[in-house]
């Protein structure tokens, strides 16, 4: 007759140390699986835990609060297409992370814009029309579609529509500008607070480095400043630091894969070109 | 030295008027030549302990990438060899495509040994080592060689042989027994022979009876000839393969599997070869975005050994640059910094963003009295030029950079011609998946096959299979066709030969193949004319550069790769070339779909009785000049309709071979 298997010592799970493990992956991962957390004996008082923490619960997953998420990522200064806003987030689905936007714009949280014909998520601080100013821009509109049908072939006057542009746009912030007035980057710029931006652009080229190339993207050191500096007070900084041979600025070589938004970013270069890329030239081994 | 470099913007990997600052990229050189020095260092400490290295060298367009193979070149001479290779874009790079470039480039001159080929330096500095006599020196130790009576010499080849045979066991005896003996051929068509062969071409039978062989060298022995002549090479001069324009091999939408195979092939040359220096030239932005992470990890780490990212100049260095190339303009009116005043040099030094092409462009426009571009420097974003907007310049820029490229296809073509071989067929391939972008209706695919390049062709919904047939020997050839008539029984078949090699009529058995495959009625036979040829390799090759960024228009600026396809669609009409149209079965000045594959005989109708009229007048003349002089006096005469024409007048042609023809006296 066989021996029989002496019964293995179980020892029962720790709650606290596995509660504090998926805390902690939750933080780093965002969502995880629900059937990760542990024996189905365990994972009930788990899920309560959680819960009281304000993780949200699905079907399937525990994640971090989907505005939390939402936040977050427009907090770096992100542009988000709606249609793709569930790619940003984890463990929610496309629908899910919609609404979620949605409640994000009712709140004021974030804002929605159009892009062409994309429905866009911005943050909450990025300069947008107010409805007041899209109605006046609306009668604008008016006029040139009107023109644009005249069969006598009457046109516009370049003034008059630019007068009609400037009266919309005369107490709307500069387009493409975030928190800081172009007046305020420059004069941050002209006083002492120059070095601090160096050093913070600095700061960005490196945070934003592929260590494989040693190369940053130069869109990515711009939305790593925006806060900070618009786009354009970045790509004039990155131009002056260049000059002064701190960074290597590159031009483009890639086969169309920047969009028109970071193309938008990247300063102009020699003959046509788009400086896309920097590298701290310290690096450069010469 | 005259001011022709200003119009040099792309480097010539073999150009022999060369300016260079050698402190520019120095580091990139400078591993590439450590890497030669260790594999020639450890090939000869510890043999059986070789293995091969593998480096990639990345860069903005015009960075100096392909300049840096030339610097290499110069720099070293002899003592490595060099074989640049730019990849097939469309069909996929096999083991005897790569052998086909090293051992075509080892037929190219060393640089600083007057004229001496790299293959008779490789030999030289081979022997010259198994001696122990001093491996820079190769003319001198093949000239003692060839010093020796026939017999002495066989005797120092054998032992030659033997002793590398001693230390790798795995090298090919036969292959390097040819090898070795490529520098003491009699003849230039001894040598010749010899090349064909060793690169893995078929040979015709004249060329096999030349070199003492029995037949071609196989497929399936490439990797074992690649094998031995990365090893033998490394003794004396290691061998070293660029691969240029890697960007090529991937496209907007991801990798494919061209880019799989690249690296699997060439992770397999890291794996299995000895003494093979690989550099890896791509576009950094292209490298870090599309090709770095379609690689797995086994070939990352394989390729990856090292990394070199080009830097672009200092304000220093393009001063010196500015310097180096001003100072070789003839009849300067002034010294540096003419011909910009001290404002512009100050300004192009101290830009960011510029590249040596550029900077070359700027020199060339202040030389011709042309503005600067950098004179207007927009210095915010809202000032940036929106992206190229078609013009006539850049029109003007690609038609010369078309005709430059039809030139080199043309110089390709004879060369090949000189070598008794054909053009590349992999190369044609990719010419003619080319030719696919641009057309609506009609998919062209590269097709894996044992029996040669074949391609597939779908058009209004007829599927095709196309077969290039570049064979010289008429047996190997025999055997293609009829595995293709085989495969007629079950698809439509389309053959690709070129029109330099027809079928002499003595090779009566492959003529009799011919007629079979055709007399299926599944099949057609289409000669490739010479200049259709040219303009599948020049289209390649245009569309190549484009996408590393490498074309500029006639003011020195860069063209996107999307202007060049746009540029193509408009100005090439390639729908109509000759051959596209051929392919797709439609005759030559119709519209309409051919109703009957040609069969054998069933040649196209004859002209208007031109050529006839013709050869009466000439009594007897080659048909070459009876073809030329046809489609002089009539514009709708084509080869194909000339000969048609004649043969259906055997009554009064008489032909003698296929070359001559003249009027049957009664």
């Amino acid at each position: 007759m066989a021996a029989k298997t002496p019964k293995t010592n179980r020892v029962a799970p720790d709650n606290q140390v596995l509660f504090d493990s998926a805390r902690a992956r939750l933080e780093s991962e965002g969502a995880i699986k629900l059937s990760s957390l542990g024996t189905k004996s365990v994972r009930a008082t788990l899920v309560s835990r959680l819960t009281a923490q304000g993780f949200e619960v699905t079907g399937t997953t525990v994640r971090r609060p989907l505005n939390a998420q939402l936040t977050a990522a427009l907090a770096h200064g992100a542009f988000i297409p709606l249609k793709s806003v569930a790619s940003h987030v984890v463990g929610s689905t496309t629908t899910e992370a919609k609404q979620a936007v949605r409640s994000l714009v009712a709140s004021g949280a974030a804002k929605l814009v159009l892009r062409g014909t994309e429905e866009v998520v911005v943050p909450s601080d990025a300069p947008v029309l107010t409805r007041d100013e899209l109605a006046r821009f609306a009668e604008v509109a008016k006029v040139v579609a009107k023109a644009a049908k005249s069969k006598s072939g009457a046109s516009l006057l370049r003034s008059d529509l630019a007068e009609a542009l400037g009266h919309v746009l005369r107490d709307a912030p500069s387009a493409g500008k975030h928190t800081s007035s172009p007046n305020l980057t420059a004069a941050r710029v002209n006083n002492g607070g120059r070095s601090t931006l160096v050093g913070r652009l600095l700061s960005a080229v490196d945070a934003t480095r592929d260590p494989r190339t040693g190369l940053s993207f130069v869109p990515k050191i711009v939305a790593k400043l925006r806060p900070v500096l618009d786009a354009q007070a970045a790509a004039a900084i990155l131009v002056a630091v260049a000059r002064e041979g701190l960074l290597e600025l590159r031009p483009e070589g890639g086969i169309n894969r920047l969009s028109e938004e970071e193309l938008s970013m990247c300063p102009p270069g020699p003959q046509g070109t788009r400086l896309s890329w920097a590298r701290r030239t310290q690096e450069v081994g010469r | 030295m005259s001011a022709a470099f200003l119009d040099s913007l792309h480097a010539d990997p073999w150009a022999e008027q060369f300016v260079d600052l050698p402190s520019l990229n120095s580091s990139a050189s400078g591993a590439i030549e450590a890497s030669i020095a260790r594999m020639r260092e450890v090939a000869r400490s510890e043999p059986q302990a070789l293995r091969s290295r593998s480096l990639v060298v990345l860069g903005p367009p015009g960075a100096g990438k392909t300049h840096l193979f030339a610097r290499l070149r110069r720099r070293l001479g002899p003592r490595a060899v060099f074989v640049h290779v730019r990849p097939l874009v469309h069909t996929e790079i096999t083991p005897r495509f790569v052998l086909g470039e090293v051992v075509k480039q080892l037929g190219y001159a060393t640089h600083g040994v007057s004229g001496l080929p790299q293959a008779h330096a490789m030999v030289g500095s081979l022997l010259a080592h198994l001696s122990g006599e001093d491996v820079f020196f190769p003319s001198a130790f093949l000239a003692e060689c060839e010093g020796l009576s026939d017999a002495d010499r066989e005797v120092r080849l054998d032992s030659a042989l033997e002793q590398v045979l001693a230390i790798w066991q795995e090298a090919d005896e036969s292959y390097l027994r040819r090898l070795l003996q490529v520098p003491f051929a009699k003849t230039p068509t001894m040598q010749r022979s010899l090349l064909a062969w060793l690169s893995g071409r078929d040979c015709d039978s004249t060329q096999l009876q030349r070199i003492g062989a029995t037949a071609s060298l196989g497929e399936e022995v490439a990797l074992s000839a690649l094998r031995t002549l990365s090893a033998v090479a490394s003794l004396g001069a290691p061998i070293v393969i660029v691969f240029d324009q890697l960007e090529n091999l991937v496209d907007a939408v991801g990798p494919g599997s061209r880019l799989l195979a690249y690296a699997n092939l060439t992770a397999e040359l890291v794996d299995s070869m000895r003494g093979l220096v690989l550099v890896h030239m791509a576009l950094d932005t292209e490298w870090s975005r599309g090709i770095e992470p379609a690689l797995n990890l086994s070939q990352r780490s394989r390729l990856l050994m090292a990394r070199e990212t080009l830097a672009l100049p200092t304000p220093t260095e393009r001063e010196e640059l500015l310097r180096l190339w001003i100072e070789r303009l003839p009849d300067r009116p002034s010294p540096f910094p003419w011909p910009f005043n001290e404002a512009q040099a100050t300004r192009l030094c101290q830009r960011p963003g510029v590249t040596p092409r550029m900077l070359l462009v700027e020199c060339r426009r202040a030389f011709n009295g042309e503005a600067s571009e950098m004179e207007a420097e927009p210095e915010t974003l809202r000032q940036a030029a929106a992206p190229a907007a078609l013009n006539s310049e850049e029109r003007q820029g690609l038609d010369v950079e078309w005709e430059e490229r039809l030139v080199a296809a043309r110089g390709a073509a004879d060369e090949a011609s000189e070598q008794r071989g054909s053009l590349d067929p992999s190369r044609l391939a990719d010419g003619l998946l080319a030719c696919g972008q641009f057309l609506d209706e009609a998919k062209f695919e590269s097709i894996k096959s044992a029996d040669g390049v074949q391609l597939r062709v779908t058009h209004q919904a007829r599927s095709t299979r196309i077969a290039l047939l570049h064979h010289s020997h008429f047996k190997s050839l025999g055997s293609a066709i009829a595995k293709l008539t085989t495969l007629a029984e079950r698809e439509q078949v389309i053959v690709l030969r070129e029109r330099a090699h027809e079928l002499p009529p003595t090779w009566k058995d492959t003529l009799a193949k011919r007629s079979a495959l055709l007399a299926t009625g599944r099949a057609r036979w289409i000669w490739l004319e010479g200049d259709d040829a040219a303009r599948l390799l020049a289209l390649d090759s245009l569309l190549q550069a484009g996408r590393s960024g490498d074309l500029t228009d006639e003011l020195g600026q860069p063209i996107s790769a999307a202007f060049v396809t746009e540029w193509v669609s408009a100005k090439l009409e390639v729908p109509t070339w000759t051959i596209v149209r051929e392919v797709l079965g439609f005759e030559s000045e119709g519209d309409e779909p051919q109703s009957k594959p040609e069969l054998a005989g069933n040649s196209p109708a004859p002209g208007s009785g031109t050529a006839l009229a013709l050869l009466r007048r000439l009594r007897i003349a080659s048909l070459d000049r009876v073809v030329r002089e046809s489609t002089r006096l009539d514009p709708l005469a084509t080869r194909v309709s000339v000969i048609a024409e004649l043969e259906r007048s055997s009554d009064e042609v008489r032909w003698f071979g296929r070359t001559i023809v003249g009027v049957r006296v009664p």
